[in-house]
């Protein structure tokens, strides 16, 4: 498969944001996160499913995450992540960062369009 | 510690996360069936949302590893792998890798050492030397005058400071056997100039630089240790040389050899003593009577070389006016670099080599070029796999980088020690006659750039196709890999690299020819004397022991006796100078000519029976003989190119010449030419003197010359214990057959015709290989079109022709640009050429006939293979 320009629009950093926010809301197996983040995001954010494992390998390794044996909603062992306490520090620090970030594009758009 | 931890919990991670895509691919494909796919459709489906799995895998394992690193090491172990795989091609890289490399790195080695080491003084590259010489008598360089010395010294506007030296040799007594050594005459002012302090003691005074208060030395770091067993104390003692005591005022470090730098050890100066010009040379009258002095100069600063040149020649003219130099006395000074006068000699050889073993360097990289190319094109389809389940491009050209990197590094490996093997057989087996040959050390910045060009150029063409590759989309590049098995650039790249290898074989061949040519030319050239069975060794009976010539002659004649009845000798004689060891010039006039119309002719003082004991012959008169005394009328015997050039159409016996104001001398007999200097310059005009009739300077230096059966080095403790029971205190040395005076005189020669046939052989086999690489190549990409044309009704021998006109294109093209080329390359040789002319016409279709037999062959080997290619089974392939 060739990556076009057009699916990778993520900027970095976006996608464990994304990771780690819907993980602290409930931890999850890899194969529901993906389903969850399509659904939330409307399928405006076109993931590919597979990206999310060297995502997750990298924050796993951060010790952000941690993994543990659990049951999927099918009932079938699976692998669930959940977030660490060093991972929600990492979370806020982010978010914050971000949200920052946000406002300021936010508003240099809002200024070059009056 | 974490790192340690996750190296060892790598495993399981990884499993984990197999186990995790594995979950979420199954759990997927259930969602799917759910929504009413069949089980397959689901799998498809599944699989195409995810992306690739093994990437995937890949990418997130990546992330527990120190990336780069550990897919480079698992590159290399896949590269070693391929290489040990492929036997053939590694062993034909590796080994042309390390004859290019190391032939490159063992000759350019040699070539910095002898041409551009810099010499051990203070700023080197600001001494020149100061040589004149006598156009009008066809002398170079025979140095300056002492009063000319003192002239440029003191009118000179471009030196900071100046010094003068001279060679000298003595006889060193009183430390056991006699001993002759080399020694040389520096002015008070040559140490300051270079910049070298004695390691001990101290160095002349000015005082001690004058005639009569000169009898102080300073030794060389070797003889002090060898003589004097390095003593402490040695400064003060007294040793004698020719007799006479001088004392040690200082040793001079073992880095100083000034000022033969670049001489082979036995040649350098032992000792050192102050010049102290005797008041006889500083008579105006005598001041062209002996030249001999070498004259350097420190370079002042934002003086240039050609300002030197003027200030010079503007210095000579003023002293040639003012003491009316005239007629054949016309001196012409010429300034050289001073680290360059003492290998100016060697020089065209080194140029001539390092040319040749750089050919053989382009010949190997064409060579790795071609292998590789054929190799890249034969696994195009192996990439374009890897790449169609996902390899990127950088990942496919990092494992082509790998590998010929990999290739490059073993290569160098091999190289560095086939260097290190040619350096320790050219110390061993190199002729003495090169300066510094001995010094000859393995350079790092010539190791390195021929390293340097073996991997650019293995990376480069292992490169090439995978770039080519990594250029197109996955998909499509399994059809790209077909293509590229008719890939039309790829041949013309080969190609190329074929015809430019055998270009350069050829050009190799030729100059190797040449100086084969030559050298056989030279070897059947008469030498002028009859090397077989004679026997040569020097000694001195120094003035100060001989002070009367008379008693002098009669030792020497009871010696001459003594010597004759030794055990299977037929004839003895002596001479002061032989051919092919020393020379000596001395200027005549002849009666009846101008009073300034000198000319120069080599000499050398005597015996009666001399040319006997040669195996020289008498064109016309007679010998000298025991009535030709002191006190008889000078006699004179001259060569025939004396003859020739003077006497042209006239009986030379009974005309007459002066030599200096000593006397007038009659020509007697006219003696067969000899070749003075070396073999490959014409014998020059010689006069042959009596040394029982004429003294000289040089009277009392002598060798014995005995002819014989037994003459030979086992002779040489008999005569030993002739010489030492008429005088124990005469040394003895330099004794040598007349044949090995042939062979040293030829060292140099032999030694670049072994070394340059060596490379043209190498260079031929490389080339040969390379041919063979591209038709194996072009038969392995076109054996389908083979088996259709056979199928076709082609005959076996039709697809023979087909191959082998492919090789004589090459063939054609490369000896076509090699004759190009050789006409250049050929310049190079002329100095070294003897009697042959550079373009000899036999030799290119020699080369050329040579040329096509291998390609020939090298192409036929695979002609055949393609001939027997079963039509059916090459179409069952397709």
């Amino acid at each position: 498969m060739v990556r076009t320009s057009e699916h990778r629009d993520l900027f970095s950093g976006a996608l464990e944001l994304m990771i780690l926010q819907t993980l602290k809301r409930k931890p999850m197996h890899g194969y529901a996160l993906a389903q969850y983040i399509k659904a939330v995001s409307d399928d405006l954010l076109q993931i590919e499913e597979g990206s999310l494992y060297p995502a997750l390998q990298r924050m796993l390794k951060a010790g952000f995450l941690k993994s543990e044996m659990g049951l999927s909603p099918r009932n079938r062992p699976v692998r669930i992540f959940k977030l660490t306490v060093a991972g929600c520090k990492h979370l806020e620090e982010q978010r914050s960062s971000f949200e920052k970030m946000f406002a300021g594009i936010t508003r240099v758009l809002a200024v070059s369009q009056s | 510690m974490r790192w340690l931890k996750q190296l060892f919990t790598r495993r399981r991670r990884y499993d984990e996360l197999s186990e995790s895509i594995r979950e979420h691919l199954e759990e997927k494909i259930a969602d799917l069936m759910d929504d009413g796919m069949t089980q397959a459709e689901a799998e498809r489906s599944a699989r195409r949302k995810f992306g690739n799995v093994t990437l995937i895998e890949e990418r997130s394992r990546e992330v527990w590893q120190w990336s780069t690193l550990e897919s480079i090491w698992s590159d290399l172990g896949y590269a070693a792998r391929k290489l040990r795989k492929s036997r053939g091609f590694t062993i034909t890289c590796l080994l042309t890798l390390a004859l290019g490399i190391g032939a490159n790195t063992a000759v350019f080695s040699t070539v910095n050492t002898i041409l551009f080491h810099p010499l051990p003084y203070r700023d080197p590259g600001r001494l020149v030397l100061i040589s004149e010489s006598l156009p009008l008598q066809g002398s170079n360089d025979v140095g300056v005058s002492a009063q000319e010395y003192l002239d440029y010294r003191s009118q000179n506007d471009v030196f900071s400071e100046t010094a003068a030296f001279e060679t000298a040799d003595f006889n060193l007594t009183g430390t056991g056997e006699p001993r002759r050594i080399n020694a040389a005459r520096i002015s008070a002012s040559a140490l300051p100039l270079l910049g070298v302090t004695p390691e001990l003691g101290r160095n002349f005074s000015p005082e001690e630089d004058r005639y009569g208060s000169d009898h102080v030395v300073l030794l060389s770091h070797t003889l002090w240790q060898s003589q004097y067993g390095s003593a402490p104390d040695i400064v003060g003692k007294s040793i004698h040389l020719d007799e006479t005591a001088y004392t040690v005022i200082g040793v001079m470090p073992a880095s100083f050899r000034f000022p033969l730098d670049a001489a082979p050890s036995s040649e350098r100066a032992s000792l050192w003593l102050p010049m102290a010009f005797a008041p006889n040379l500083l008579n105006p009258d005598n001041r062209t009577m002996e030249f001999g002095v070498g004259l350097v100069g420190r370079l002042k600063p934002d003086v240039s070389p050609q300002q030197v040149q003027t200030d010079m020649s503007q210095i000579a003219n003023r002293f040639m006016r003012q003491y009316g130099y005239s007629g054949t006395i016309r001196v012409a000074p010429h300034v050289y670099p001073f680290s360059a006068h003492s290998v100016e000699r060697a020089r065209p050889l080194l140029i001539l080599l390092a040319a040749s073993v750089f050919c053989v360097l382009l010949i190997a990289s064409a060579n790795i070029a071609n292998l590789l190319l054929a190799r890249a094109s034969a696994r195009t389809q192996e990439m374009a796999l890897r790449m169609a389940i996902g390899a990127n491009r950088l990942r496919l050209i990092r494992q082509c980088l790998v590998e010929s990197s990999l290739l490059g590094l073993l290569g160098s490996i091999a190289g560095i020690l086939v260097a290190i093997l040619l350096v320790a057989g050219l110390k061993h087996f190199g002729p003495t006659s090169l300066p510094r040959l001995q010094d000859v050390a393995i350079h790092p910045i010539v190791l390195l750039f021929a390293v340097a060009l073996s991997l650019i150029t293995s990376l480069f063409f292992g490169f090439a196709p995978a770039w080519r590759l990594s250029h197109v989309p996955p998909h499509a590049s399994l059809r790209a890999a077909r293509q590229a098995n008719s890939d039309r650039s790829g041949q013309r790249l080969q190609n190329s690299a074929a015809t430019a290898q055998i270009a350069l074989a050829f050009v190799l061949l030729i100059a190797g020819g040449l100086l084969l040519r030559s050298f056989t030319r030279l070897l059947e050239s008469p030498f002028g004397f009859d090397p077989q069975n004679a026997f040569v060794v020097r000694t001195v009976f120094d003035h100060v022991r001989y002070p009367d010539p008379l008693k002098r002659d009669v030792v020497q004649k009871q010696l001459l006796d003594r010597l004759s009845r030794l055990p299977g000798i037929s004839a003895v004689a002596e001479a002061s100078h032989l051919p092919l060891t020393d020379t000596r010039q001395i200027g005549f006039r002849l009666e009846h000519a101008a009073r300034d119309d000198f000319h120069s002719a080599e000499n050398s003082l005597v015996s009666p029976g001399y040319f006997h004991a040669m195996g020289n012959t008498l064109v016309a008169g007679r010998d000298f003989t025991l009535e030709d005394r002191r006190d008889s009328p000078a006699v004179a015997i001259i060569s025939q190119a004396l003859s020739s050039e003077y006497f042209a159409g006239r009986n030379p016996i009974g005309q007459r010449f002066q030599w200096g104001d000593r006397a007038t001398f009659t020509i007697v007999g006219v003696a067969a030419d000899v070749h003075v200097s070396s073999l490959d310059t014409d014998p020059p005009p010689m006069i042959y003197l009596d040394m029982f009739q004429i003294e000289s300077g040089v009277s009392g230096k002598t060798a014995f010359i005995l002819r014989g059966q037994s003459a030979g080095p086992e002779l040489l403790s008999a005569i030993r214990g002739q010489v030492w029971s008429v005088d124990s205190e005469l040394p003895l040395y330099e004794e040598a057959t007349l044949q090995s005076l042939i062979s040293e005189s030829l060292a140099q020669r032999s030694f670049t015709l072994v070394l340059l046939s060596a490379f043209a052989v190498t260079a031929l086999l490389l080339a040969s290989v390379g041919i063979f690489g591209v038709i194996s190549y072009l038969i392995a990409q076109r054996s389908s079109e083979f088996g259709v044309r056979m199928a076709l009704g082609a005959s076996r021998s039709q697809i023979t022709n087909l191959v082998l006109s492919r090789g004589t294109r090459i063939a054609v093209a490369g000896c076509l640009c090699g004759l190009a080329l050789s006409t250049f390359a050929s310049r190079l040789l002329l100095s070294s050429l003897y009697r042959t002319d550079w373009y000899d016409p036999l030799m290119p279709c020699l080369v050329t006939l040579l040329l096509f037999v291998v390609v020939l062959l090298a192409s036929w080997l695979p002609a055949r293979r393609a001939a027997a290619t079963d039509p059916m089974h090459a179409l069952r392939n397709e």
